[in-house]
């Protein structure tokens, strides 16, 4: 490490430098002591480099994982459309390359598992170097799974839902991370509390049956109590602000996204959970849920013609069950409010 | 000259096995690069049939031309380069079209707190700060900075990704790096509340 350099350099420098970024990831244990050295004699950079390894620590970007299924099928794809015949042809001709071949995927496969695990690794860095692995689910659109946890937790996760958590959890606390909807009903222990985090809003229980929507596009989060007592506790740093408000079994607390207010109501548990028993569900909804609503349920895309005009005061409702994409819209599109076809998976509004 | 097993192979040798015909060197390439490919793909349009349907067509065109593809020293920057166009003109042409959610062209990327959930609370409340940063920067510095720190490319593989020179992808990043060390001195003010519920 070159001291003298750095006494010029700006947070962008240092986030940039190839030692630096060695020494904030933990991958470098030999200058380790060359840096707090030099850091300890240079306090006046201390805030700097603070900031430039925040910064470096915070740069890693949510990624969505292909599964080897999904590698595969689109591999297949890919092989068997129109060129699929000199494929063959050159899969015969080099047959016994074949294992050496796979050998090699395989290690270059092998080496990409090792590489993300390193970088975990490295986002580790600091008070808890225990390695955890993240297992990540999603519910495809027009999907719905249901998932059972090491700890027999079980959860049922919404079309276009997301959720992740470590292979094992910690004693002392189960935390799993959700985007979109999910049904939970968590095994009690009062030792780990069951923490599901949605954006900046987290839901803590010890054991108790609840819905979760956090879909992105909504302005709020709602936690919907089926079963046990849950406390709603509300900090704002910037007024300083806390606020708790107790809920029971029927009881929905909406929490609009950026305000710490809490807005507590009854609700209608076969409107508000009817998605988890195959019930597709609207109750005055606007033309813009409806799409994202229906898109989600059945895997499908609008596209909706520029010149067609959406009256933003229409308003939907119905309760529909195993009913076809066809036959909803043609309720819908009553009376002459609007006509769709419907492609495969392309659905166009005129 | 068939390809060594033994060692595992570099860019140019799949390369050119690839341009001799190897199937097997065209499905290494597919296997290591699609992972990279179709999240890159996503940032530029969030429709991941699209996107899908898009590298399907880059990997075919690939096939079909390789007997007349060029020298490669970094398959992953060729094929950046060559998703990119095919995604941001496949935009272009559907413009007749109007989205639903009205969304201009957008380099759209998120940080993760997934990995990183058990530990350093001040950290975590940093990267929602940094997170409005980010969306606060122009959608050629955010390119460039998750090229840089995502696809831990060069700054003169990103200039060619991004068709610019490698002296304006410097700028670029540097001046991502400024913006957001500045947000770090003001993000404090605007704290998203947090709110937590108890059994």
């Amino acid at each position: 490490m070159e001291k003298q350099k750095y006494n010029k350099y700006k947070t962008s420098d240092f986030i940039l430098d190839e030692d630096f970024q060695n020494w904030v990831k933990g991958s470098d244990p030999k200058n380790e002591k060359k840096w707090s050295i030099w850091l300890d004699s240079n306090p006046a950079l201390q805030p700097k480099v603070e900031k430039a390894r925040q910064i470096l620590l915070a740069l890693n970007f949510k990624e969505e994982i292909i599964d080897s299924k999904t590698l595969d099928d689109e591999w297949q794809k890919l092989r068997n459309s129109k060129d699929d015949r000199s494929l063959s042809l050159q899969t015969i001709k080099n047959k016994p390359k074949t294992i050496n071949w796979s050998v090699r995927i395989a290690a270059a496969i092998a080496f990409i598992v090792i590489s993300s695990l390193v970088v975990l690794k490295f986002t580790m860095h600091g008070s808890n170097r225990k390695e955890v692995t993240m297992v990540h689910k999603k519910a495809a659109l027009g999907q719905k799974i249901t998932l059972t946890l090491a700890d027999g937790t079980n959860i049922k996760l919404n079309a276009g839902s997301h959720i992740s958590y470590p292979d094992k959890f910690s004693s002392d606390k189960r935390e799993v991370i959700l985007t979109g909807e999910a049904f939970f009903k968590v095994t009690p222990n009062a030792d780990a509390p069951f923490i599901v985090r949605t954006g900046n809003i987290s839901t803590t229980v010890l054991g108790t049956s609840f819905n979760i929507n956090a879909y992105p596009e909504k302005d709020q989060v709602q936690v919907a109590v089926v079963e046990g007592k849950v406390k709603v506790n509300t900090h704002d740093p910037k007024k300083n602000i806390d606020a708790e408000v107790y809920l029971t079994h029927d009881e929905l607390a909406s929490v609009p996204k950026n305000e710490s207010e809490i807005l507590v109501t009854p609700f209608e548990a076969s409107e508000l959970l009817a998605w988890k028993d195959g019930i597709l569900h609207f109750g005055r909804s606007d033309f813009k849920e409806v799409v994202k609503h229906l898109e989600r349920w059945y895997g499908v895309k609008f596209t909706i013609r520029k010149n067609k005009k959406i009256d933003p005061e229409w308003r939907f409702s119905g309760k529909f069950e195993n009913k076809s994409l066809e036959y909803i819209l043609d309720v819908f599109s009553y009376p002459e409010r609007f006509s769709f076809r419907i492609d495969g998976s392309k659905v166009t509004i005129n | 000259m068939k390809l060594d097993s033994s060692k595992v192979p570099s860019d140019s040798e799949l390369w050119e096995a690839l341009k001799r015909g190897e199937i097997k060197a065209y499905e290494v390439i597919f296997k290591t690069q699609y992972q990279f490919l179709i999240n890159y793909g996503l940032k530029l349009n969030s429709d991941k049939e699209e996107v899908k349907d898009c590298l399907q067509i880059l990997f075919s065109k690939i096939w079909e031309r390789r007997s007349n593809l060029g020298e490669c020293n970094s398959i992953r920057n060729y094929l950046l380069a060559s998703a990119r166009r095919l995604i941001l003109k496949r935009i272009n042409d559907r413009s007749e079209f109007v989205e639903l959610d009205q969304k201009k062209l957008r380099f759209h990327i998120e940080l993760s707190v997934e990995s990183r959930m058990i530990q350093d609370q001040t950290l975590k409340t940093k990267i929602a700060s940094l997170q409005k940063g980010i969306e606060k920067l122009p959608e050629r510095q955010k390119e460039a900075l998750y090229l840089k720190f995502y696809g831990d490319q060069s700054f003169a593989d990103i200039a060619h990704a991004m068709n610019i020179s490698t002296r304006a992808s410097y700028k670029l990043i540097y001046k991502a790096l400024d913006n957001l060390s500045k947000q770090l001195n003001t993000g404090s003010k605007d704290l998203p509340s947090l709110l937590t519920i108890f059994f």
